[in-house]
Order: C-alpha cells, then sequence, then structure tokens
C-alpha cells in the first residue's frame, strides 16, 4: 500500500465543512450509536446483526444502524433543536460496484419547522461550501443554482407520460390496490418491459413504480446541474408525510451526474399514517433475510412528541467523489472489502 | 438453457432476450433508496451486434445461454464473414462480420481461437484482452519534433488506425487493447 494524503485531506476538508456549516446555523450536532436493538422497520434495506454478550454470556440481537434516523428522531421527539449527524452506516446484501458499499458515511440533519421544500435550499448552500472546501472552481454540475424538477415532469418528459393520470386520490388511499397495480403493470407491458416472474399480479405497486423510474427516467434525468426530484409519489412507503389532498410524498432526491446522492422528506409525525408504515414494513422485516422483530414503542415515543420538521440524508462518500470529479467511489476507498474477504 | 437470477449476471454472460442471443457489455447495479434492487445492463446482440438496453430487478429470473467453446483456426475473412475451420472435425465454417466486425483488426490468418456456440450458431469469438500488431504504415516523425506526449496516426497490419507516440515507426510491434483499440505499448521482440 502506498499513502496518498488526498483522499484523507479532502475527507477531512468536507466533514470540517459540513461541521462548520450546521454549527453557524445553529444545530446540535448529534453522536447517536452504530448499535441499535429496534431499527425502523425498512423492507428494501438488509440489516447487519450483531450479537451483544453480557458478562453471563448472554446474547441479545442488536442491529448496525443503516441510517442514524432511529436515534435522531428519538431525539427530536424529546424536545432536541435541529440536528445534525455525520455517521457510519451499514446496509447488507449490497452488491459493491462503482457507487455502493456495505459500509458508507451518512450525513444526516433534521430541520425543526420545516417540510421538505424548505430544506432544498440549505442543500444547495452546503454544495457551495463543500465544494469550495474540497474543490475551489470546480465543475458546474457539482454546484448550486440546483435544478428543481418533480417526479410527474419526469415522466412526461423521458417516459412520455403524466404519473399524476395513473396515481389514485385522496388523502386516505393506500399504498397499494390491485387497480393500481394492473395500471403500472399496464404501462411496462406498453412498452414491452419486464414485470417479474409471478407477473404483474405478484408484484407491489411501488416495485412496479420502480421499474418504470429506473428503466424510463432515472438515467435520462440531465446532468448539467444537481438536480433535486421532488413529489414522490407517497404509494413508495417511506415515512414522508404526504401532500394534502394529492397523490404525492413531501419527499426529494437529489442527483448529481445523475448518481442518487440524497433523499429528503417532510417527516411523518402522524400516528396513523406511522401504524400504517409499521403495519406494511414490519412483517416483511420478519421475513427478511436478516429478520428483525420492530419494536412499536419507537411509535409511541416519535408520534407523542415529534415535531414539525423535514430531515435530509446525504452519501458523504457519494458526495465527495463527485466533487472530486471521481467516477466511482474506488478512490475513498482505502480498504476495499472484496480485498479483506477471503474466499 | 439455465435460469439465472438477474442480480447474478456479470459482463459477458450470454443471455436469451426476446428469443435473440445476446451477451452482457456492461452491467451497473441500481439500487434506489427506498425501492428494490435493479441491475441496468447493455446487450449486444450476437447476430445483428445492435445494442440493447434493459433493466431487470435483481430477482427477476433470465434465460441464460449454455454455450460451448471449440477452438478453432481463422482462415481468411471475405468482407462479410469470417471463415473458420473447426481444428477437431476440419470442417469449415462462416461467422458473418456484422456481429463482430472488430474482430477482424485481431485477428491473424492461421492463429486460433476459442469460438462459442450454441445450437450450431458460432456466437462470439473470444479474444485476447491485449493483441501485439505490426505497424504497416505510419508517417514519419516530424524533425525536432520533441514534445512529450506528442502523438501520430499509423495503421496496423490488420487495418487498425490507431493513435501512437510520435516515435513508433514501420515494421515494429506494438501493444493494442483490444476492448478500447487504442494503444498501449511498444513491442520489443
Amino acid at each position: 500500500m502506498t499513502f496518498d494524503s488526498a483522499p484523507l485531506a479532502d475527507r477531512s476538508a468536507l466533514n470540517r465543512t459540513v461541521r462548520s456549516f450546521f454549527d453557524r446555523r445553529g444545530f446540535l450536532e448529534a453522536d447517536g450509536p452504530c448499535l441499535c436493538s429496534a431499527p425502523i422497520p425498512e423492507s428494501h434495506i438488509e440489516l447487519f446483526a450483531a450479537d451483544l454478550l453480557d458478562a453471563d454470556g448472554r446474547r441479545s440481537r442488536t442491529y448496525l444502524v443503516p441510517s442514524p434516523e432511529v436515534h435522531l428522531k428519538r431525539l427530536l421527539a424529546a424536545g432536541a433543536p435541529s440536528l445534525y449527524q455525520i455517521g457510519r452506516c451499514f446496509r447488507n446484501g449490497e452488491q459493491t460496484d462503482r457507487w455502493h458499499r456495505s459500509e458508507f458515511t451518512m450525513l444526516e440533519w433534521y430541520l425543526v419547522g420545516a417540510d421538505a421544500p424548505s430544506n432544498i435550499p440549505v442543500m444547495e448552500a452546503l454544495l457551495d461550501a463543500a465544494g469550495d472546501a474540497v474543490r475551489p472552481g470546480r465543475d458546474a454540475d457539482v454546484r448550486g443554482p440546483l435544478r428543481r424538477m418533480t417526479m410527474d415532469e419526469a415522466f412526461r418528459d423521458f417516459a412520455g407520460f403524466s404519473l399524476a393520470s395513473d396515481l389514485p386520490e385522496g388523502d386516505h388511499a393506500g399504498f397499494d390496490s390491485p387497480e393500481l397495480r394492473r395500471v403500472l403493470a399496464g404501462r411496462l407491458a406498453e412498452r414491452g418491459l419486464p414485470v417479474g416472474d409471478g407477473g404483474p399480479e405478484a408484484e407491489d405497486a411501488d416495485d412496479l413504480f420502480h421499474r418504470l423510474f429506473v428503466t424510463l427516467v432515472e438515467d435520462r434525468l440531465p446532468t448539467d446541474r444537481p438536480l433535486v426530484l421532488t413529489e414522490w409519489p407517497a404509494l413508495v412507503p417511506t415515512l414522508a408525510r404526504r401532500i394534502p389532498g394529492t397523490p404525492w410524498a413531501d419527499r426529494w432526491e437529489l442527483y448529481i451526474r445523475g448518481v442518487e446522492v440524497a433523499n429528503c422528506y417532510g417527516e411523518e409525525t402522524e400516528r396513523s399514517a406511522l401504524e400504517a408504515y409499521w403495519a406494511r414494513e414490519a412483517p416483511r422485516k420478519a421475513k427478511a433475510a436478516v429478520p428483525v422483530d420492530s419494536d412499536e414503542g419507537w411509535i409511541d415515543e416519535v408520534a407523542s412528541g415529534l415535531p414539525r420538521c423535514s430531515g435530509a440524508a446525504v452519501g458523504l462518500d457519494r458526495l465527495l467523489a463527485l466533487i472530486r470529479g471521481d467516477t466511482g467511489l474506488e478512490g475513498l476507498d482505502l480498504f476495499p472489502i472484496n480485498d479483506m474477504i477471503r474466499p | 438453457m439455465g435460469m439465472i437470477k438477474a442480480g447474478a449476471i456479470a459482463k459477458g454472460t450470454y443471455l436469451l432476450e426476446k428469443n435473440e442471443p445476446f451477451v452482457v457489455a456492461e452491467r451497473e447495479f441500481v439500487n434506489p433508496g427506498k425501492g428494490s434492487a435493479f441491475v441496468r445492463l447493455k446487450l449486444k446482440n450476437l447476430r445483428t451486434g445492435a445494442v440493447l438496453k434493459v433493466t431487470h430487478k435483481s430477482q427477476d429470473s433470465c434465460e441464460e445461454i449454455d454455450v460451448d467453446e471449440i477452438e478453432s483456426q481463422f482462415l481468411y475473412s471475405d468482407g462479410s464473414a469470417y471463415h473458420f475451420m473447426d481444428a477437431a472435425t476440419f470442417d469449415q465454417f462462416e461467422v458473418p462480420m456484422a456481429a463482430h466486425e472488430d474482430a477482424q483488426y485481431f485477428m491473424l490468418e492461421g492463429e486460433t481461437f476459442k469460438l462459442t456456440r450454441w445450437n450450431g450458431e458460432t456466437l462470439d469469438i473470444r479474444l485476447p484482452p491485449k493483441k501485439d500488431l505490426v505497424v504497416a504504415e505510419a508517417e514519419e516523425a516530424v524533425k525536432g519534433d520533441t514534445v512529450t506526449g506528442a502523438t501520430k496516426f499509423v495503421v496496423t497490419e490488420t487495418g487498425l488506425k490507431v493513435k501512437v507516440p510520435i516515435f513508433i515507426k514501420q515494421g515494429e510491434k506494438i501493444r493494442i487493447s483490444v476492448e478500447t483499440k487504442e494503444y498501449q505499448e511498444r513491442i520489443n521482440d
């Protein structure tokens, strides 16, 4: 191994900038743990299990956090002001490739009193500060001003149809229905696109939506400037609140050079919506490759005190690589996991 | 014919899509933060050379082609097909050039290659990652031109036009990357 100081110096410059950026805006830095006993159930994320031994050798099941959300929301519900954290996160079952690692660094912040659109200027100012610190004079495609586009505009521009016309109206429409599956599967069939081994009936509406999005839209998004893609369909089960009277969730994602870098919600605080999310995701987590017993106590704690707020999560490794002009994470990955694992 | 999960497909995997044989030229893992994992594939049609982009959920099953490999001697090309001879049976057969146009630059008459076959049809010519070729035509270096990194074009014995450093002369052997068709180094025999 030959030592190159640039990856460490660049990362250090970014971390210092992120901290001073949020400190100046009155956020408190949180330092939540990497281990948690009852993660938020997210059926598309596999976890790393870690057994905790007490002095008598008794085991308790814990997990490495897939994001700091579970802890930060408890702090907010207990009365904390706007918070941020830079921390290691872990996602199992990922393929290690250009933009994916099982272990990565996430910046997550919560702006109290805000909805998701109010967090866009924060993201924009952070991108500019980060770029100035790491690569002054960098390319326009990694700095503000951000381009904004709604998911419906993106579908109309790149998939050739309006997603809005396919989605159920009403604040109480569920995540999924046979009718919604039929409509989305029809859009795939019109274009000769695959719908999975069991046919459209076997696939959830959010999987059908993601097939359409990944195939027809995502790799055609404009890359000349960072892009904020807003108003995602509420049929994708998340903890983002629904925008009242619409089929959309108060959510955006940031893409830089076509790479997904950040995800932001106007956070759901209604107990009934949190319970509906839990009811859908918890049974799936119980059957995951790394099964998880979800703890509904988290809902009690969060629903009773989480203020109106907007949380954003940024993949800091991806952001740093993109600012450096890298075409993947290799340049920052000093200890590749595939080199550590002996076959 | 076997089934393969899309998540296990690699560059170089042979697939049957819409009843046509393809080889995977590029694959990229796509994992929306709040959704299932997908793989984006760029496939090359092994009959026509046409490129097809497809996206599959990692859990989708795809049809993998079980191919055979045979050793064959390259005889000549007639402009529309390559002519080969099976090294074991001495049978002669043709492979259409359309799907393998670049192969003409990396095969010399009389050389032996591994061919990928399926149902009696030759799908692919397995070329080495690098090929050493003699420079057939080269411009003379301009006298006094000593700028580092200066380049010029030469033509190899197989007709490939390639950008090389200014010091490469006619008759010299150079190493070419088969994938990128770019010069790599001068070979001193």
